[in-house]
Formats: structure tokens, C-alpha cells, sequence
């Protein structure tokens, strides 16, 4: 995701990028297109560059991943406890990827902790209200469209989240939907997310989807029908083994294990480099 | 038990008005409708809000608007105009019926802003002799056809203006409409009385 990024404005057009030309005369301003010369007071620069303009960004990217699978009377999702800062790290042991929003759904976030604790907040409050008003808890397909219409709402200064809602629906089988920043979303049998989502996306693909691909003799592949303990075990390698390449996933994975008879919770040490 | 039936009773001023207007009875979603008694044009203000509140329960949750939610919905709406002063209150009672997760429900919302659901209710001039009328239909095996049937029979019994021309609105949301809120099909309904 290339988001708000460093603004650098650079200028002197007799210049290649690494500087390297005319010599500029301190002192002179350069004549620009539509505008005659004029003598401003000489601005320290660096030599061969023009002013340099630094932007602040509201954003931060803490790092770290999550990941669901869902399947018929269950579905799981994980994600890491590491919370990363800028080449260090904040915390080893950070919960708030993960966040029980009803007792059927459950909300896994990446991105700005920030950002996250808010959009949390944000829900539960959504939600709360809609208990008064309805007098009971949001079904998950409900609570997908309102993550939906919420980031959506925020269009022009998006929460920095990259989200899953993972859920029993109204049959009590599993389903996970993924979010884009602005609130693009779609139900599907997994969902990954946050900076190993590269390494576990194909992963799931392969082990549970498998779209286009071919066994021995060339027989087309079945998506998986996994049971429970089948999947918590994919995602616990899948995790093991995004620690391995990510550096910023690590210390430790947290589970949720979601079915009708309630919700289980299970930890999984990682690699803490 | 299989849904909701709404019946009005519509006195034309004159012979010259056409008999399908004055609509009263309006869909709020496709799992919900009003029936106005009263004032026309407050009811058709309601409905149109009740129609944005609607839309945005979907856009929100994805998910119909619950009976119980919209009566309560539109009491506060109401209910605002009794206690503003810049305001007067609504002329109307609405009669909310819909058929949407909660089971089929009727509502009914007067001017004050009560909302109160009904097994069966009745509103106007012949309400006392309606409701004794209603009293005696077993809510539990009733379905939608003989409700129809029913309602009609006593609303040409409370009919009292006997010179002027009339006929009957109805609608319904049930199993039979497929849960969508529309006017009861016109052969269930008696031929509007066009005598003058």
C-alpha cells in the first residue's frame, strides 16, 4: 500500500536529480516560467539543490499481521503481537490486532495502532447503539457493511487499517471478510493482512482455494474443506513461517477460534528477531 | 400469523375524484409499509422519512429495518413535534406494518409519539365498533386472505357516509406476497361503490 508519502519538492531545473549541473548563483532567485527575476535574500542550501520542502505525515505504519480461515461451524483468526516503530520495536506483546466485537464476530486489524484502537472504539459505540435500538447484537454480514460504510465515511483521511471481519453467519458456518483502507469488501472462505500478507495470502491460496492448479496427471484441485483443528494448524505454520522471512512479524501469534458453541483462545511463540 | 394486512376506508370528496387516489397506504422498504389516518400530507412527509431511514439501516447493516425499530424510529419523529415549539404535532396515526426479521408486526404510531404494537388495531371514527369486531378473530390461525376478508366487512359495516361515493385501500405484507409490502391484489376487494 504506497500511502501518504514524504513530500520532497526539489527545485532547480538546470539539474539532474543527483544535482549534478549549472551552477547555481546564491542569492538569485530562478526565473520561472510566467514571473520576472527578482533579487531574494540568499536561502542556505545544500550545494547543487534548491529548497527542500519536508511534509509531516499523520501516518504510521506499526507493522505486523493477521490472517483468518474460515470453514463450515468455525472459523479462526490470528494475528501477531509485535508492534513495530521505525527500525524498532514498540512492544512484543501488543492485543490489539485482534478485537471481539460481538460474540459472533471478531475484528482483526494491521496498519496504525492508532488508527485501529479508534475504528474500535468507533464499532463498539455503532454497535452498542444498534443493541438499543434493535435489541439485540448485530448479525456478521450486518457488522460487514457497517466496517464498510464506516471507513468509507472517512474517504478523504482514511483510518490507516487494513481490516478483517471474521464471523459466524446466520447458519453458524464461518466467513471472513477483507478490507481495503476505504471499506472495499467481500465475503470469503480467508482473509490476510498486514506486512506478511504476501507470504500468507499465496499460502492460503494454494493449501485451501486452489484455483488453476493441477495434481499429478494434470486432475484439477478441489478447494480444501478443512476441519477446525486442520486450520488452526495451516495458520500456526503459516505464522511460523511469515516470522521467518517478515522482520516485522515475530514474538508471538494470538488465536481466536470462533464456533457456535463459543469463542477459544490459544498463543503460539514466534521467532523474536 | 403470516403477516400483516392494512385496510382504509377512503370517502371521496366528490364523484369527479379518481377513486385510486389519495393513496394511503405507502411502502417504507420493500418489507414495510404505513397505512396514514389522518392528514394526508403529514403522512406522506413520514413516509418519505421513514423512507431515508429505511434506506440507511441498509447502507448501514445490510439488513431490513425491524418492526420494533421503525415504530420507535418514527414515535421520536413525532414525538419531536409535540415537545418544539416551533412545531405542531403530527395529524396523523400511522399504522406501521412489516414483516422483516422480527416476525410480522404491526405498530401503531398516533400524534403523541406512542408507539404500540397491536394483534389488531383499529383508527378513526368507527374504531369503537372495529375493534369489538376485531376482538373476536383468533390471532393465532387468522391468515392473511381472511383477514382481508374481514377487515372489509367491517369497515362497510362502520361506513357511514352512506351519500358519498367510496372505496377501500388495502395492503399487506405476508407470505403469500413474498414478504414484500404491496396493495392486496383487487379481486379480494370489493368493487368501489360508485353511487353518488
Amino acid at each position: 500500500h504506497s500511502f501518504c508519502t514524504l513530500l520532497v519538492v526539489s527545485v532547480g531545473s538546470d539539474m539532474d536529480y543527483y544535482g549534478n549541473g549549472a551552477p547555481r548563483v546564491h542569492g538569485k532567485a530562478m526565473r520561472s516560467n510566467n514571473v520576472d527575476a527578482v533579487d531574494f535574500p540568499a536561502i542556505p542550501t545544500p550545494k547543487g539543490h534548491g529548497p527542500i520542502q519536508h511534509q509531516w505525515s499523520p501516518y504510521d505504519d506499526n507493522g505486523g499481521t493477521a490472517a483468518a480461515v474460515a470453514g463450515k461451524g468455525f472459523v479462526i483468526v490470528g494475528a501477531d503481537t509485535r508492534l513495530n516503530g521505525n527500525f524498532n520495536f514498540l512492544s512484543r506483546d501488543d492485543g490489539s490486532k485482534l478485537h471481539k466485537l460481538t460474540d459472533t464476530t471478531i475484528l482483526a486489524s494491521t496498519g496504525m495502532q492508532g488508527d485501529r484502537l479508534q475504528l474500535q472504539k468507533v464499532l463498539e459505540h455503532r454497535i452498542t447503539w444498534y443493541e438499543h435500538t434493535n435489541g439485540k447484537p448485530p448479525k456478521t454480514a450486518a457488522l460487514a457493511q457497517l466496517l464498510s460504510t464506516v471507513l468509507y465515511g472517512r474517504r478523504h483521511f482514511p483510518y490507516y487499517t487494513f481490516n478483517i471481519v471474521a464471523g459466524l453467519d446466520a447458519n453458524g458456518d464461518g466467513v471472513c471478510y477483507s478490507y481495503d483502507a476505504v471499506g472495499c469488501t467481500e465475503p470469503l472462505n480467508y482473509g490476510t493482512t498486514g506486512s506478511a500478507s504476501s507470504f500468507i495470502e499465496p499460502l492460503m491460496d494454494c493449501l485451501i482455494r486452489k484455483p488453476n492448479q493441477r495434481g499429478a496427471g494434470g486432475t484439477v484441485q478441489a478447494p480444501a474443506d478443512m476441519t477446525v483443528d486442520e486450520a488452526l494448524e495451516m495458520l500456526k505454520n503459516a505464522f511460523t513461517s511469515a516470522a521467518e522471512r517478515d522482520v516485522h512479524t515475530g514474538d508471538s501469534a494470538r488465536f481466536y477460534i470462533l464456533t457456535p458453541e463459543g469463542c477459544r483462545e490459544e498463543v503460539l511463540p514466534l521467532r523474536q528477531d | 400469523v403470516d403477516g400483516v394486512v392494512v385496510v382504509a376506508e377512503k370517502v371521496h370528496g366528490s364523484r369527479m375524484m379518481e377513486p385510486s387516489s389519495g393513496q394511503r397506504c405507502h411502502a417504507v422498504d420493500k418489507q414495510a409499509g404505513v397505512c396514514i389516518a389522518g392528514h394526508l400530507p403529514d403522512g406522506r412527509s413520514l413516509v418519505t422519512d421513514l423512507r431515508q431511514d429505511c434506506a440507511e439501516e441498509r447502507a448501514n447493516f445490510d439488513t431490513p429495518m425491524r418492526g420494533a425499530a421503525l415504530a420507535h424510529r418514527l414515535g421520536s419523529r413525532m414525538h419531536q413535534n409535540t415537545a418544539n415549539g416551533w412545531y405542531r404535532p403530527y395529524g396523523v396515526s400511522m399504522l406501521v406494518a412489516s414483516y422483516s426479521d422480527d416476525g410480522p408486526q404491526l405498530q401503531v404510531v398516533d400524534p403523541s409519539g406512542t408507539a404500540l404494537g397491536y394483534y389488531a388495531c383499529a383508527v378513526g371514527h368507527g374504531k369503537t365498533v372495529a375493534k369489538t369486531h376485531l376482538e373476536k378473530i383468533d390471532f393465532a390461525t387468522v391468515t392473511c386472505r381472511e383477514a382481508v376478508a374481514k377487515a372489509v366487512e367491517i369497515i362497510s359495516e362502520v361506513h357511514e357516509a352512506k351519500h358519498k361515493t367510496w372505496n377501500i385501500e388495502a395492503a399487506w405484507v405476508c407470505d403469500e406476497s413474498k414478504h414484500k409490502f404491496v396493495h392486496v391484489p383487487a379481486d379480494l376487494l370489493p368493487p368501489p361503490n360508485t353511487k353518488a
